[in-house]
């Protein structure tokens, strides 16, 4: 069945291969879609802030969606899709086996299930409880982070040390698996070679969450090579892919056993984080599309981007913005806006509410601990929406001087 | 890179061929070696689940370039299904799996946050779950994943025994093989009457979509339906419906909240807004055009096989609670040498391949279903079906 871009963007009706199922809801041709979110009376946004999940993530790939379009038109085995698309993967990141999630949480819960189960019927079978099996998680202690609650999820416990010899005091045999997170400024408590060389002096499997690390995607290989035995990528951000979906990768025993706990496997723990096969596809065509885009050539286009919002901002007197370019990982360039305190009479915390309250509703950074400061990005706004940005941001501060 | 508005604007219009268009028309499954089949058995999660309506498609595309804030896509979305299925309050899910770890997880922490942060560990939490014996199944295993346990019921004496403080639910499937001790009803006013919120499983009871509306107005406290498979919405796409503050609940130990036990379980905004299309579609369309559409497919498999020696076929309707149409297809075993089991394995290596579904009682049948097939692939599963019965015969 050929599927081609017009198909997707002209609308389904007058596609061939489902044009005989809307004669199923009476209608010789699909209507024009609806303007569904204006029906709904769910609002447009502007995105200053960049692609958070509750944001609904990042706008994917034009590929990315004609991947997807396939998927939906062309049905296959969900374990054969599963087996290829996993190969795939794992060739273009150098992992040696490779699974889609439906997220990086998921990538963790799987990971940590694959390690304290190790594949064992029984103890699949009875998590969450996890007695009479390995479920201590190491962590250190500068890495407790929100999200290290998925650790928990399916029964682990986190045990938190601080130094290379806490990990090795640490060690027992219920010692499940060590867990890294990545891109944290403080985290050279203990380099990443060390760890995974302690990790691997007592055999216990290392997993390493680096969901928010790309751009830039050179960190998918270099991550991967540096011997994490399991590595988790969130999809729907800086990989442009599926919204639900995300990467686990490395050992392929690991993996196997990540996939029989997940969908769709009938007595799963991890059942419920279902992954279509439109994601499945989707996902892969975008870690093949994020690896050979011009990278420099986004990176550029948001710094121009940011640099005239500052050089705009800048005029107002007593507003004063520095760019900031992070290095090597999450890189994505930002501004942030500092004003004089006696001249303009708001916070952060002011200026965000006042912008989201406005219209076009406008999403930005605040850091609430700072010294009026809040940031600005570019990774999601279209064209024409950083002069509403700027524009907007400058009436509020006028209003309170 | 494209603009990122021109997707959507660039909808409708008849557009000349833009530079990338070659690679659009990749054929994934050839690069990938993954063999093409046709889906004879049934909308089921392992063989990529239902065939979207065109709306639903359509609506997916809508959200895919449109991002907006999740939170109001939330509440606009259940409000609007509430309102088609008379529910009080109402969610997508990322499957009726998800809608019952969700669900379980609200009866056991009623929204305390504390309680949700520390799931799966039960300390201090009500985690015992009531479940007729003959509604243990291979799903059940959902309740158990935020922490809950089960307490085995066979009357409603057993019921009010089994109550106690750690009472967390009353779970209640349909349909059951195996029949129920206490029918919904009473296991509804039963619930009420000691205070424990019910949860029913009815996952499986479409097509028709008008069950959803039945089904809500048994009067659980929530009930749960399957997305991808009978409402035709997406794969990874569940309801759960039912009392508002349990829904909220829900909704707190889902995704995107932090803290939740649930939060791998995410749901696309695009898998968000097809599923109420799924659901409004599925609503107006009548069982009759969908019976009809489905013969047709059957009649069409039927006409390539029909006069081979031997071979009986009859197209029914099944009894149950989902009124579904199969063609049953059987044959002489002296005159075609081949049993059930053969039959499907060879089927499985022809190219393409065609799945069909084996029900094991009554001596072994074979059943075909039109659920999930398209216009043309019938004629194409008939005439591989008549390759592998001659080549028998």
């Amino acid at each position: 069945m050929k599927t081609n871009r017009r198909h997707f963007l002209a609308g389904l009706g007058a596609a061939a291969p489902l044009s005989s199922l809307s004669q199923l809801a009476g209608a010789a041709e699909t209507p024009a879609t609806p303007d569904y979110f204006a029906d709904l009376g769910v609002r447009p946004f502007i995105n200053a802030i960049g692609p958070y999940s509750s944001l609904g993530g990042a706008v994917m790939w034009p590929e990315v969606i004609d991947a997807m379009d396939y998927a939906i038109r062309n049905k296959a085995r969900m374990k054969d899709l599963h087996d290829a698309v996993g190969r795939q993967i794992a060739a273009l990141t150098g992992a040696e086996a490779a699974m889609v999630t439906s997220g990086a949480t998921c990538g963790i819960i799987l990971g940590t299930i694959a390690c304290m189960t190790m594949g064992d019927e029984e103890r699949m079978e009875s998590l969450p409880d996890t007695s009479g099996m390995p479920n201590e998680v190491i962590i250190l202690k500068n890495q407790r982070y929100l999200y290290d609650r998925s650790i928990r999820a399916p029964g682990a416990k986190l045990v938190e040390v601080e130094s290379a010899d806490d990990i090795r005091a640490a060690m027992n045999p219920n010692t499940a698996m060590l867990f890294y997170l990545l891109n944290r400024p403080d985290d050279d408590t203990i380099k990443i070679s060390e760890y995974v060389a302690i990790a691997k002096e007592h055999g216990v499997p290392v997993l390493c969450d680096a969901a928010t690390t790309v751009p830039p995607v050179a960190n998918l290989k270099s991550t991967v090579a540096a011997g994490f035995d399991l590595v988790c990528y969130s999809g729907g951000k800086g990989l442009r892919g599926p919204y639900s979906a995300g990467l686990l990768l490395g050992r392929p025993d690991l993996i196997d056993i990540a996939r029989r706990n997940g969908s769709p496997n009938h007595r799963a723990y991890g059942r419920s984080m279902k992954v279509a096969p439109e994601e499945y596809l989707g996902m892969m065509v975008a870690v093949e599309k994020s690896m050979s885009f011009d990278e420099e050539a986004e990176y550029q286009r948001q710094l121009d981007i940011v640099n005239a919002m500052g050089s705009d901002l800048s005029t107002m007197r007593g507003v004063r913005t520095v760019t900031r370019t992070p290095g090597a990982e999450a890189r994505e360039p930002y501004i942030e806006v500092h004003w004089d305190a006696e001249q303009y009479k708001t916070t952060p915390a002011e200026v965000k509410q006042a912008l989201r309250d406005g219209d076009p509703s406008i999403e930005i950074r605040a850091l609430f601990l700072s010294d009026g400061q809040i940031h600005l990005t570019a990774t999601m706004l279209k064209d024409g929406e950083a002069e509403i940005v700027t524009s907007s941001l400058r009436n509020i501060l006028a209003a309170s001087a | 890179m494209l603009p990122l508005g021109m997707l959507g604007s660039a909808a409708g219009c008849a557009r000349k061929a833009p530079p990338t268009e070659d690679k659009m028309s990749r054929d994934y499954y050839k690069e990938l070696g993954v063999k093409p089949f046709i889906n004879a058995a049934g909308a089921y999660s392992a063989l990529g689940g239902a065939r979207m309506r065109p709306q639903v498609v359509d609506a997916m595309r809508y959200a895919t370039t449109r991002k907006v804030k999740m939170k109001e896509l939330h509440d606009a979305i259940g409000e609007r299904i509430s309102e088609l299925v008379g529910s009080e309050a109402a969610m997508v899910t990322s499957g009726a799996t998800a809608s019952m770890v969700l669900g379980t997880a609200a009866c056991m922490t009623m929204g305390d946050e504390e309680k949700m942060q520390q799931l799966p560990d039960t300390t201090g939490i009500k985690d015992e779950i009531i479940i007729q014996k003959k509604h243990r199944y291979t799903y059940d295993r959902a309740l158990t994943v935020p922490g809950g346990h089960f307490v085995e019921v066979e009357s409603e004496e057993d019921v009010r025994n089994a109550v106690n403080d750690r009472t967390a639910m009353m779970f209640f499937l349909k349909p059951t093989q195996k029949g129920d001790n206490i029918p919904a009803e009473r296991y509804v006013a039963l619930a009420r009457e000691l205070g424990i919120p019910s949860f029913c499983d009815a996952a499986t009871t479409t097509p028709p979509g008008s069950n959803v509306v039945a089904g809500v107005s048994e009067g659980f406290d929530l009930i749960c339906y399957s997305g991808g498979k009978g409402l035709r919405g997406p794969y990874s796409a569940g309801l759960l419906l039912g009392r508002a503050d349990l829904v909220r609940y829900a909704r707190q130990n889902s995704a995107p909240n932090d803290i939740s036990i649930g939060r791998g379980m995410k749901v696309a905004s695009e898998e968000y807004l097809g599923m109420l299309v799924a659901l409004e579609t599925s609503l107006g369309i009548s069982e009759e055009a969908d019976f009809a559409y489905k013969r047709e497919r059957f009649s069409n498999i039927v006409e390539q096989i029909a006069d081979i020696p031997g071979v009986k076929t009859e197209v029914f309707v099944s009894g149950s609670e989902t009124n579904e149409l199969y063609l049953d297809i059987d044959w002489d075993q002296d005159t075609i040498r081949l049993d059930q089991q053969q039959f499907i394995d060879a089927l499985r290596e022809e190219t393409p391949a065609v799945e069909v579904r084996l029900l094991l009682f009554s001596g072994g049948r074979i059943h075909l279903s039109a659920t999930v097939m398209d216009d043309g692939q019938d004629v194409i599963a008939g005439q591989v079906i008549r390759k592998v019965l001659l080549e028998h015969s």
